[in-house]
């Protein structure tokens, strides 16, 4: 055995990627198709998200010897595959942590830093990602780890403090939303719990990397109750009519705590949270990309080198190249469709293909078996 | 290197740069308290309760004029839409104005009859102006409520807030409603919402410190009526009697005091009773198409005082006492709903019940809930206990009674 | 050591075979050889005197024998060595045997005069022989006193080493309440003993080392075999071998040569002046580096949260020693992050405060000149100016001026309107939370990282303020100190160890010792020791 991430670093860092931009906009996303119903539908994404990442965190599984995942993938099936492989999923984290970027800023932009340039924020948030990245993925699952445990006591500490204001006949008419209804709004959740697939190029920092699927499943799992819990409480609060208009609905039912004449108004604690939680996230992004490229193309020592390549290529993509205009909802769905296709397609793919035995590797593993 | 190299490079962006978002303490206008009036040039007119904290505060070596000068000072914008009149401020104030501690928005009658959905747009699109205000409405004009200086309270803002929450929770007629409570209301079943009301009772106004220095003040701050909202738009006044009763309805209330008479027969109110739970559950009940309210209410309480002539070691004279109780509770419930019903607004949520009871047929009654409101009838059954009666045994006139004999 | 520069060509080079090791397991530090010792006493006293410049003091005594011939000296070097010793368990002997023998004869032969040294004339415990002049030098230069004969080359150097030395009192800094009061001396044979008196296993092993080129300055590693990791030792053993330097002072010197990682404010290794915490260090697996000269003794590997531990957590409650340490924790925070919090929430983010407060707040802010970050800076760095003046000052005026000052400082600065209030409690506050941190290198990690922190809440508030967190969190948890993590046992989490984390876990449950720094026999106590009365058998309503 040697030493790496435990089970519960991995499954935080599993949690870490899907939920933070996630708690931003899951209500209003689910609330949009399914109304006061809009638990069930999150219920239902976790069974489907629950299923694929048992699919995942098998594929990632079989790389049982600690070797970087594209390095056995190329041994597996060809260094074409891989090659491709690599660019893919690279070319996918780099865009994907460019747009959780963008949703961080805008998040930002409105409840915190008004009038800061974007490009201050957005370099001050990539050079600390990159500081992240250099450290290495055991350092970020690890600190995933602590916040991990620091949500757990912010969620609980939300509900004691809203339990006054909470209504449960707000969830009534239970099942007035047809079953089609319901499937329509799990469907951005399961896209975005797909991001999981990054346990294929987490699992080989393991130091039991057998055990991949058993974190990414309670992973998955962990983030699928948060998700229904967070929907749960903004449909308690206000209600499936008010929580449909509302951009953040999950930083509006902290910013209406009221608690004991001199608690209030404290919801920038919790965004101070939050902002660390995303940060990870992007990290994690950035780490893939990275992870890939470097994998890829195989520079000697070229780890700094990509690491201020891209961390360079990210704060001009973020700076320039976002539209203009607010266009939420075809970007939703374009958004959506990415994720599947690089989350789920790709890697199908390339599970497939690695039952090829192309690859160099699986032939000098079949002669040289002694 | 490894911590100098980012750590440099961060701090090295963060001096460059300099820093956008930073407000001194003393740039800021803290705003008490704003109020929103509609005036004859067909604008919003913002007013705004200034908070000057060198008066209030008295900080160490900076007395300035002291006692002699206003805890606040109240000034207003106008502009075509509320933002704008806000915006209008800047050429006013020397700092900018902070939104972030107000506590009250009062609503003139004539800008709520045009309809409040601009103003809870507005504070649900903004960061800074947080949902939590509480919202009241004035047939006077506004602004001059927030000019009335407060006895006790030097910040007349919080002093509304104040009092507003004590009065919910000792006396539960008037509910205290903040913004997205006020967005949730309306934004219900039967799109109708309730908001108190405040006004100014006496003359003159107080609105310098030199009238605050009698030990009676000409005219004070109080609440008043509940303020019935239609679609958004003013439509009528309940009393506090048909407002309590409303409360119950609405199962919002904490804790009150009723007063009942002794018999049946005598109108007089001779017995106080302190309300202290009141739980309320309303069901509409389907008959075919006929639908009706069904209204159960369980509430207990203490004597606070009586003067009837009654040993309360008698259980009977209890019963009484309850079952006067009871009446004038009942009375009070039917004046509120029938105030409701005759204003055709469905504020005490009958609409959500129906349509989370009976989904279906609320999609056929929806379009004309209003007046198919006004028309079902009540059945109301109330229960109440005397659990407590205070320190003495016999009520002061019997014992007095018994003396005399 | 090396290379000493005289080459007496005519002399032979003696290989280092014939030196003989007293003692136990204490090797000397030796360079490779210098010169030989001539058969010739006044050679040999010439070249010692002309290797030492001719030092005033340098005391040889010639000891003749009865007719007046030069038979041998003694030599030492005046002030560091116990004079009586050398009177009575040396010079006495050799006088009394030195008569006795040569009453009889004319003169003594040279192979008389070895007989008579080698033959325990030296009522001393250790003797070492020596061929070498420069090894001689050496050992005259620690206080061993060398006598030479006359027409041998061979040299003996007798321990003696003396001199004035510190008596063992109560330690200057980390002071306790309830615990034992010695302290280190500057003396590492006295130091060693202090370890040795508390610690009477034979798995204790001392090894020592010079270092310093000039110095030479006694440094050695004390750890205990089969508690400590292998692999922790022999890196502490490489890393040491690799100083090679002018002079080492004190163990600061050897920490800034080995530590793990320079560029950080964080320190990777402990030091104590207490025997009882750097004893109980070691007993947990960690490895004590005494050095010469210097009362504070070195402890690796080290965690984070070991800064935060005083000894008198151990001997006070359990209860009263978890609140303290949690308090102590806060302080940590607070002395980190409460200016910059102040600044970034009183300038940026004003909604959080309660309106009563705001009001306060505002009033004192009226008047005052300056942004809130200048006037952090100015009272932060005015009260590390008094500070560091309490330091220097005479202990007779030193409290009385830095308590004056501050409070006098502070209270005129806000009435003079340059400060607000709440500055002077806030930098006092932090000032105060910051001499609570037992460890005096981990407080001034908070000292310094307290003005990155202004810096970045003056700039971007409460965003700026979780970015430098955040880069302090991602370097706490990659740092690490001779191969453990620092953040253990947080991250990565192993929860057996936590039981000495924020909590100090009471004694009877504490079954084993922290996994990261000790081998795998790691039980440390019997189990079922949880106290109480005896159960009585048979009474009732017990």
């Amino acid at each position: 055995m040697r030493s790496g991430l435990t089970v519960a670093e991995c499954m935080a860092a599993i949690i870490m990627i899907i939920m933070p931009t996630a708690y931003l906009i899951v209500p209003t996303a689910v609330l949009d198709f399914a109304a006061q119903d809009a638990w069930i539908s999150t219920i239902a994404a976790t069974a489907i998200g629950g299923g694929i990442a048992a699919w995942l965190g098998w594929f990632a599984g079989r790389n049982g010897d600690g070797e970087s995942f594209l390095n056995w993938l190329s041994g597996r099936s060809g260094r074409a595959i891989a090659f491709a492989g690599g660019l893919l999923l690279a070319f996918h984290f780099f865009s994907h942590a460019s747009r959780a970027l963008n949703e961080y800023i805008s998040f930002l932009k409105v409840n915190v830093l008004p009038t800061t340039p974007n490009a201050v924020l957005i370099a001050v948030t990539v050079l600390l990602a990159m500081y992240a990245v250099g450290q290495g993925i055991v350092t970020i699952a690890r600190i995933c780890f602590l916040m991990m445990i620091a949500t757990v006591g912010i969620y609980t500490a939300t509900i004691v403090l809203l339990y006054s204001r909470m209504h449960f006949s707000y969830l009534q008419p239970i099942g007035e939303k047809s079953i089609g209804h319901i499937a329509a709004g799990a469907f951005t959740p399961v896209c975005w719990m797909s991001e999981a697939a990054i346990i294929l190029l987490i699992a080989p920092f393991m130091a039991k990397p057998r055990q991949a699927p058993r974190a990414v499943i309670w992973g998955v799992l962990l983030v699928g109750f948060m998700m229904m819990f967070i929907v749960l409480e903004a449909l308690m609060l206000f209600g499936p009519n008010v929580v449909k208009f509302l951009q953040y609905p999950s930083f509006e039912l902290i910013s209406v705590i009221q608690f004991g004449g001199f608690l209030e108004r404290i919801d920038m604690y919790f965004i101070m949270f939050w902002m660390v939680t995303v940060f990870l996230k992007i990290s994690l992004l950035l780490f893939g990309a990275v992870h890939c490229l470097e994998q890829t193309f195989r520079v000697r020592g070229g780890r700094q080198l990509i690491l201020w390549a891209i961390g360079l290529l990210l704060t001009l993509d973020a700076s320039f190249s976002w539209p203009e205009n607010f266009e939420m909802e075809i970007e939703a769905f374009a958004k959506n469709v990415s994720l599947i296709i690089f989350n789920i397609l790709v890697p199908f793919v390339l599970w497939l293909a690695s039952y090829l035995k192309l690859g160099r590797g699986s032939k000098k593993a079949e002669e040289g078996r002694t | 290197m490894k911590l100098v190299k980012p750590a440099a490079a961060l701090l090295s962006i963060v001096l460059l740069a300099g820093c956008w978002d930073r407000l001194e303490l003393n740039e800021l206008s803290i705003t008490a308290a704003t109020a929103v009036d509609w005036d004859e040039k067909q604008q919003w007119v913002v007013s705004y309760q200034v908070v000057i904290p060198s008066a209030i505060s008295g900080a160490m070596g900076n007395m300035k004029g002291g006692a002699s000068q206003s805890p606040i000072i109240v000034y207003s914008t106008h502009g075509p839409t509320i933002r704008g009149a806000i915006q209008q401020s800047t050429f006013e104030s020397p700092r900018k104005l902070f939104f972030s501690h107000n506590r009250v928005v009062v609503v003139s009658a004539e800008a709520a009859r045009r309809g409040l959905e601009p103003l809870i747009d507005s504070y649900l699109r903004n960061s800074e102006s947080r949902e939590t205000v509480d919202v009241l409405v004035t047939e006077e004009s506004a602004r001059s409520i927030l000019r009335q200086l407060m006895q006790i309270q030097t910040i007349p803002g919080e002093g509304i807030y104040e009092t507003l929450r004590t009065e919910n929770r000792l006396f539960s007629a008037l509910p205290s409603v903040n913004m997205y409570e006020l967005a949730l209301q309306l934004l219900g079943s039967s799109h109708n919402a309730v908001i108190p009301e405040i006004l100014i009772s006496g003359t003159p106004e107080v609105t310098n410190n030199q009238m605050m220095g009698n030990t009676s003040l000409p005219s004070k701050l109080r609440l008043g009526r509940l303020a019935v909202l239609k679609e958004g738009k003013l439509a009528g006044w309940l009393s506090q009697d048909e407002a309590l009763g409303v409360a119950f309805l609405r199962n919002k209330v904490e804790r009150t005091n009723i007063s009942a008479p002794c018999k049946a027969t005598e109108p007089t109110l001779e017995t106080s009773v302190r309300v202290e739970r009141a739980d309320t559950k309303i069901t509409p009940v389907r008959r075919g198409d006929e639908l009706t309210l069904q209204a159960r209410i369980v509430a207990n309480g203490t004597l606070l005082e009586t003067n009837c002539s009654l040993d309360l070691e008698e259980s009977e004279a209890l019963r009484q006492l309850e079952s006067q109780v009871r009446q004038r509770i009942i009375e009070v419930v039917r004046s509120g709903y029938s105030a409701t019903q005759q204003l055709q607004a469905d504020v005490i949520g009958l609409a959500d019940r129906v349509h989370r009871k009976y989904p279906k047929l609320w999609h056929e009654v929806e379009p004309d809930w209003a007046a198919r409101y006004a028309q079902i009838p009540l059945n109301l059954q109330v229960e109440f206990t005397l659990k407590r009666v205070g320190l003495s045994t016999k009520s002061f006139k019997k014992q007095f009674g018994q003396e005399e004999d | 050591m090396r290379g000493l520069g005289i080459r007496l060509p005519f002399l032979k080079r003696r290989d280092h075979s014939g030196r003989r090791n007293g003692g136990g397991g204490n090797g000397g530090g030796r360079g490779p050889g210098g010169p030989s010792l001539s058969r010739q006493l006044q050679a040999n006293l010439n070249a010692i005197r002309r290797e030492l410049g001719d030092s005033s003091d340098l005391t040889i005594r010639l000891i003749r024998d009865d007719s007046g011939r030069v038979l041998a000296a003694v030599v030492y070097i005046d002030g560091i060595v116990i004079f009586d010793t050398i009177n009575q368990m040396l010079l006495s002997p050799i006088m009394e045997r030195v008569h006795e023998l040569s009453s009889g004869r004319s003169s003594l032969s040279a192979a008389d005069m070895r007989a008579l040294l080698e033959a325990g004339t030296i009522q001393l415990g250790r003797v070492r022989e020596t061929y070498d002049l420069s090894h001689l030098i050496e050992e005259l230069l620690t206080g061993s006193t060398i006598i030479l004969s006359d027409g041998s080359s061979v040299a003996f150097a007798a321990a003696t080493r003396g001199g004035e030395k510190r008596s063992v009192d109560e330690p200057s800094s980390q002071t306790v309440a309830r615990g034992p009061k010695e302290g280190f001396t500057e003396d590492v044979q006295t130091n060693i003993s202090l370890i040795r008196r508390r610690i009477k296993s034979p798995l204790i092993r001392v090894e020592n080392r010079l270092l310093g080129k000039h110095t030479k300055t006694v440094t050695s590693v004390v750890y205990m075999k089969g508690i400590a990791r292998e692999e922790v030792v022999e890196e502490i053993r490489r890393r040491l071998s690799r100083i090679e330097v002018d002079s080492i002072l004190e163990s600061g010197y050897v920490e800034e040569f080995i530590q793990d990682e320079v560029w950080t404010p964080f320190p990777t290794i402990q030091n104590s002046e207490r025997p009882d915490a750097i004893a109980a260090g070691i007993l947990e697996g960690q490895v004590a580096i005494v050095v010469d000269g210097s009362p504070f003794v070195l402890l690796a590997p080290v965690t984070f949260v070991k800064f935060f531990q005083s000894s008198e957590d151990y001997y006070q409650r359990f209860d009263i020693a978890t609140f303290l340490r949690v308090i102590r924790m806060v302080s940590f925070f607070i002395s980190m992050l409460l200016p910059s919090l102040y600044i970034a929430i009183t300038t940026f983010h004003q909604e959080m405060l309660p309106t009563p407060l705001l009001i306060s707040l505002a009033a004192q802010r009226e008047g005052v000149p300056f942004p809130a970050l200048i006037e952090a800076m100015l009272m932060e760095v005015t009260f590390e100016v008094l500070r560091e003046a309490g330091v220097r000052m005479p202990r007779i005026i030193g409290p009385a001026i830095s308590i004056v000052g501050a409070l006098v400082l502070g209270q005129a600065a806000v009435q003079a309107g340059l400060v607000s209030a709440a500055m002077i409690i806030v930098v006092s506050f932090t000032a105060i939370a910051n001499f609570v941190i037992p460890a005096l290198n981990m407080a001034i990690a908070a000292r310094l990282i307290r003005f990155a922190m202004m810096l970045l809440a003056a700039t971007l508030g409460l965003f700026g303020i979780m970015s430098g967190v955040m880069i302090l969190l991602i370097h706490l948890v990659s740092l690490k100190s001779f191969g453990v993590p620092y953040m253990t046992p947080l991250a990565p989490l192993k929860i057996s160890n936590l039981k000495d984390v924020l909590v100090r876990a009471p004694w009877w449950l504490m079954k084993t010792r922290p996994s990261v720094i000790s081998t795998e026999d790691r039980v440390r106590q019997a189990p079922g020791l949880k106290p109480g009365p005896p159960k009585d058998r048979g009474e009732r309503g017990s």
